[in-house]
């Protein structure tokens, strides 16, 4: 191929697409430049702490941390077990009581118009203000944690959930009422199944949303947790222990999402949308 | 099902100075004015006019899924109040379901309605391969083309078996040449089942080569102001397009629309 004069005419457009600098498959770059950047900035972290001395009780270095994490792993893991039962069981009722109150809602005018515009006003509301009426009302125990992560995953399901299900297709409906369905069958077999994609949507944020509940309720009130341990080692200074419980928080709700993620994979795969 | 046979005379359907008039913030909306008109048993007529003038709502007061707020409408003699079950709807988009598979959603109608039918599995498959979709009676419908889509969609209208068939614009979605080819088969099938049929169309062309009679309609509010009778017998073949009569049908047909645009007074000159 013969090398154009650039004085006479503009050069060719590149033949190499671009995004050439990292010679990977897509999915392999989606995967790989988030942990690049996240693994340089730990390092970073790591170099500053080293280098200026930064003082343990100020900012431990990521090392520092990991080797708390495994020396503490088994006892930490102990304290995640109340946190992460509760998160679990505040979803599952969060879920069902959200879908259910999205039935209603979509189901009944008065309902709607009594109950839909007072979801809307505490969807809004920064609920986290209102923890500290749960343990007044309902003391320090499970109960009152459980209730409080309930309450603030519940409304992303009505609100998602009462979507789906307003959001079916007139013509479809119409045909339902043709052919003779009522509305119980109609829920069953249209309305219910076409709006199980918005209920995952909701479940998405659900689950995140019960986990701060309960560790908002931990900050408050426990005596186990990972909440309380994170406050528990605040009061001790012990900065290495607070971020080695953070960590495992983390993880514990990245796993939590992924589970959450991976059964809507699996209903989307049999809703076929 | 057994009902002592309506006398012979009663038409398929009857619209008896039926009006439609929608609340709004603006004051009523008068949607369809005083329609009257009949179509015999197995007959095929098209209401043709512009979108928007309210068509739509007078299929669906057809089907009895809206109400009229003046007149009355009957099916084969029996008045109409609340949904008919003995019509077959189809709409303009194809509203399937995408979780349950082709013959799942043409047999949908009957698992609804809870009447189950003798033999309706057999029936799905027969209407499936008479709407050239026999090997796709497992897939999804989102392995379908849009007018794939609209084949099913048709099956679906026809397993229950109904007396009357219902369509609005079923095709208007699809592009030129799927259209074509679906108004080819839906006139094959139509004729084969025998079914009485009022079909909602903006497509003169489409409407002339399908029906028995066409019924233009005028801006909103919707009234008939003309009628047409199409001379061909049924079911046609696609060569009639070349015909000059056909030609002249249409272009009769669309100086009927464009008076009717212009206002009822300008179409009633």
């Amino acid at each position: 191929m013969a090398i154009p004069d650039t004085l006479a005419s503009p050069a060719p457009a590149p033949v190499l697409p671009r995004g050439r600098l990292l010679p990977w498959r897509g999915t392999l770059r989606r995967i790989l430049l988030p942990l690049v950047t996240a693994a340089l900035v730990l390092g970073l972290w790591e170099a500053l702490v080293r280098l200026r001395g930064i003082s343990p009780a100020l900012l431990p270095s990521p090392s520092a941390v990991a080797e708390r994490l495994v020396a503490t792993g088994p006892f930490l893991l102990g304290q995640a077990v109340p946190t992460t039962l509760e998160t679990v069981a505040g979803f599952l009722i969060a879920l069902v009581l959200g879908t259910g109150l999205a039935v209603l809602v979509s189901a009944s005018r008065l309902a709607r118009e009594a109950l839909y515009p007072n979801v809307v006003f505490f969807q809004l509301i920064p609920k986290i203000a209102l923890a500290p009426l749960f343990i007044v009302w309902l003391g320090i125990g499970t109960g009152s944690r459980l209730t409080f992560a309930v309450f603030i995953a519940f409304f992303p399901v009505v609100i998602a959930t009462l979507a789906g299900l307003d959001g079916v297709d007139r013509d479809l409906l119409r045909l339902c009422r043709s052919v003779g369905a009522g509305a119980w069958r109609t829920y069953l077999h249209v309305r219910f199944p076409a709006a199980i994609p918005h209920v995952f949507a909701g479940a998405k944020i659900a689950i995140t949303f019960a986990m701060i509940g309960v560790i908002v309720g931990e900050f408050i009130t426990a005596q186990a947790g990972l909440g309380y341990m994170i406050l528990f080692a605040a009061s001790q200074a012990d900065m290495a222990l607070i971020f080695a419980s953070i960590a495992l928080l983390c993880g514990i709700g990245l796993g939590l999402y992924a589970l959450t993620a991976l059964a809507e994979r699996v209903a989307l795969r049999w809703y076929g949308g | 099902m057994s009902d002592p046979a309506p006398p012979r005379a009663e038409p398929a359907i009857r619209v008896s100075g039926v009006a439609k008039t929608y609340p709004s913030r603006s004051g009523p909306v008068e949607a369809v004015a005083g329609v009257s008109f009949t179509v015999a048993e197995g007959e095929f007529v098209s209401i043709l006019g512009p979108s928007g003038c309210g068509k739509s709502t007078l299929m669906l007061m057809v089907a009895g899924l809206e109400a009229p707020s003046r007149g009355s409408l009957a099916l084969a003699g029996r008045p109409v109040e609340g949904p008919q079950t003995r019509v077959g709807l189809m709409f303009q988009d194809a509203t399937l379901l995408p979780w349950k598979s082709v013959r799942d959603n043409v047999l949908f109608p009957l698992r609804m309605s809870g009447r189950p039918m003798a033999g309706a599995t057999e029936r799905a498959g027969a209407l499936l391969a008479l709407a050239g979709l026999s090997g796709f009676a497992d897939k999804r419908p989102r392995e379908l083309s849009g007018g794939m889509r609209q084949r099913v969609a048709l099956c679906r209208a026809l397993i229950a078996d109904p007396a009357i068939l219902l369509m609005d614009e079923p095709f208007s979605a699809l592009d030129a040449i799927t259209r074509d080819e679906m108004v080819l088969a839906l006139g094959e099938i139509v004729a084969r089942e025998r079914k009485t049929t009022l079909f909602i169309t903006h497509a003169i062309r489409e409407a002339v080569f399908l029906s028995d009679r066409i019924l233009v309609m005028g801006r909103r509010p919707a009234t008939v102001v003309a009628e047409v009778a199409v001379p061909f017998p049924r079911p046609r073949d696609p060569a009639i397009e070349a015909d000059p009569a056909f030609n002249a049908l249409c272009l009769d047909l669309k100086d009927a629309i464009h008076r009717a645009m212009r206002g009822p007074a300008a179409a009633a000159a």
